[in-house]
C-alpha cells in the first residue's frame, strides 16, 4: 500500500516534464531528480518511528524510478514519430538510468540496518552470495569508494557516463548542475549510511561483507572515498569546460558562474562534513 | 553546442551475404563503428536503410533493451534472499511488454506496406548488428579540444543501450542468462516472423 502510494506520487510528479518544452525543459528535470534525492533523507525524521519502515517508502521510490524509465522509453518512439526531436526523452531516459543506483542504495541500506540491528556485525553477511555482493557493491556506492574493488569500477563508470550523458541532451547549464547535483547525491548517501548503520562504520561492515565471498576477485584501490569524488568532479568539470563552446562569453559565462559557485560550495561542504564516517575507508 | 571529434581512420569491415535472390550488404568503419554503407533487398520489396522508418526501428530495440536493463537492475536490487532473484524473468516481461507497445505504436504509426518493411527491417538489424556496432564504437577515442571543422558530439548513438544489457549477460547466473537469451530470441522471431508475413502476405 505504501510503495504504491509513493510510486504513484514519484510517477506523476514527473509526467509534466511531457508538457514542459526546451530549455524549461531541462531545468524541471533538474528540480525532480534534486527532490528525489533530498527526499531520500525524509524516513530520517519521521517522528513517529525514526527509520521505521522505510523499506517500503525507498522501495516505492526505486519502482516509480524504473516506472519514469519505461514512460521515457515509450515517449522517445512517440515523440520521434508525433513530436520531431526525442532528445529530450534520451536525456532524461539515461539520467533515470543512473538513477536507479542511487535510489536502490538507501533500500539496501535500509535492509542492512534491520539485519545490524537484529544479528550484529558478526551476522551482518548473509549466506546468499549475490546478496552479499549486492550489498557490499550499494554499500560502497553510498561512502565513494566507487574505485576501491576493480570489480565494482566498471558499473561505476557506467553510472558516470550513463550521468553525464543523459544530461548533456538537457544543455549546457543542466549539464554544469549535474556535477553540484552529484556531489548533493554523494553527500546524502553518505549521511544515510552513516545513520542507517549506527553504530558501527560503514567501513567496518563492508570489511565484513568482503570476508563473505572470495576475496580473490577484489582489487583495492588506495584513492579514498573523498579522493575519488573529488578527482571524478574536478575532472568532469574540466571536460565540461573544454567541450563546451565559449563557456566565459556574454550570457554563458553568468550561467556558467551560477552554477560553478554552487557547485564549488556543494565540495566544500562534502569535504568539510562526515569525515569520521569514512575514516577507516580511506585507508584500506 | 559540443565540438569533439572522433577519429576517423578507415578500416572497413565487410559483410556480404546473399542466398538466392535476397542479398544483404552492410560495411563499418572499424574504429568509429559508423556505417558506411548497409543495403538489403529480396524478391518482396528492398530496404531502405536510410529511411526513418528504418531508424525508428532499430531506435525501438535499442530502448526496449535499455528499458528491460532498467527492470533487471531493480528487480535483482530489490530482491532478499529470502525472496529470491526474479530479475531475469521481470526484465523479459518489460522487454517484451514494450517491443509490444512500442511495435504496435510503429506499425499504426506506417500504414504502408514499404514502410512497415523497413521499419521492421530496422529492428531485425539494430537485434544483431547494432550490437556488433556497439563493440567496435568503443574504440573511439575523446579528444577534447574544440575544433572548427567537426560540430560533431560523440555520439554512440544507436547501439548504446546494449551496454548494460551485455554487462548483465555477462554477470549474471546460468538460470538468468539462459531466460534473458530466451526472451530476446522469442523477440527476435516474432518480428522475423511479422517481417516475413508483410514481406510476403500482405
Amino acid at each position: 500500500m505504501k510503495r504504491g502510494l509513493y510510486t504513484t506520487i514519484y510517477t506523476v510528479a514527473f509526467l509534466p516534464y511531457i508538457l514542459i518544452a526546451p530549455p524549461l525543459d531541462g531545468i524541471f528535470l533538474a528540480a525532480y531528480v534534486t527532490a528525489v534525492v533530498f527526499s531520500l533523507l525524509f524516513p530520517l525524521h519521521n517522528r513517529v518511528g525514526p527509520l521505521a519502515s522505510a523499506s517500503g517508502r525507498y522501495a516505492g521510490v526505486v519502482v516509480a524510478i524504473g516506472a519514469v524509465s519505461f514512460i521515457s522509453g515509450q515517449m522517445i518512439v512517440i515523440a520521434g514519430l508525433f513530436l520531431g526531436d526525442p532528445s529530450k526523452y534520451v536525456g532524461s531516459l539515461f539520467v533515470f538510468l543512473s538513477l536507479i543506483p542511487v535510489v536502490l542504495a538507501p533500500f539496501r541500506l535500509s535492509r542492512m540496518r534491520e539485519r545490524v540491528k537484529t544479528r550484529g556485525i558478526e551476522g551482518f553477511a548473509v549466506a546468499d552470495e549475490t546478496q552479499s555482493i549486492l550489498d557490499h557493491f550499494f554499500l560502497d556506492f553510498s561512502t565513494q569508494n566507487w574505485f576501491r574493488h576493480g570489480s565494482f569500477s566498471l558499473a561505476f563508470l557506467a553510472f558516470l557516463g550513463s550521468y553525464y550523458y543523459g544530461w548533456s541532451f538537457l544543455g549546457l547549464p543542466a549539464l554544469v548542475y549535474s556535477m553540484s547535483l552529484l556531489v548533493l547525491t554523494a553527500v546524502v548517501l553518505r549521511n544515510l549510511a552513516g545513520r542507517f548503520l549506527a553504530p558501527y562504520l560503514p567501513s567496518e561492515l563492508a570489511e565484513q561483507l568482503e570476508s563473505a565471498y572470495p576475496t580473490n576477485r577484489l582489487k583495492v584501490f588506495r584513492a579514498g572515498p573523498r579522493t575519488t569524488l573529488v578527482t571524478v568532479i574536478v575532472l568532469s568539470f574540466l571536460a565540461i569546460v573544454s567541450l563546451a563552446q565559449d563557456p566565459f562569453t556574454g550570457n554563458s559565462f553568468w550561467i556558467f558562474l551560477l552554477l560553478a559557485v554552487p557547485n564549488a560550495a556543494y565540495l566544500l561542504v562534502y569535504l568539510v562534513t562526515g569525515h569520521s564516517a569514512n575514516k577507516s575507508s580511506e585507508n584500506p | 553546442m559540443f565540438i569533439v571529434p572522433i577519429w576517423n581512420v578507415h578500416y572497413d569491415a565487410g559483410l556480404n551475404v546473399a542466398v538466392n535472390t535476397a542479398a544483404f550488404q552492410f560495411v563499418i568503419d572499424f574504429f568509429t563503428g559508423a556505417v558506411i554503407h548497409q543495403s538489403a533487398s529480396g524478391p518482396f520489396a528492398t530496404i531502405d536503410p536510410s529511411s526513418l522508418p528504418f531508424h525508428w526501428g532499430a531506435t525501438v530495440v535499442d530502448t526496449t533493451i535499455g528499458i528491460a536493463s532498467a527492470a533487471y537492475l531493480i528487480a535483482l536490487g530489490l530482491s532478499s534472499e529470502a525472496g529470491g532473484i526474479a530479475a531475469a524473468p521481470a526484465a523479459t516481461a518489460v522487454m517484451l511488454g514494450a517491443a509490444l507497445i512500442s511495435g504496435l505504436a510503429l506499425w499504426i504509426a506506417y500504414p504502408d506496406k514499404a514502410s512497415k518493411l523497413n521499419m521492421l527491417a530496422g529492428m531485425l538489424a539494430e537485434f544483431g548488428l547494432g550490437a556488433v556496432r556497439y563493440f567496435i564504437r568503443v574504440g573511439g577515442v575523446i579528444v577534447p579540444v574544440p575544433l572548427p571543422c567537426c560540430s560533431q558530439f560523440f555520439m554512440f548513438g544507436v547501439g548504446t543501450l546494449w551496454t548494460p544489457f551485455w554487462i548483465i549477460a555477462q554477470f549474471a547466473t546460468p538460470w538468468a542468462r539462459a531466460i534473458l537469451l530466451t526472451g530476446l530470441l522469442t523477440w527476435f522471431m516474432a518480428v522475423l516472423m511479422v517481417f516475413l508475413y508483410v514481406g510476403f502476405a500482405l
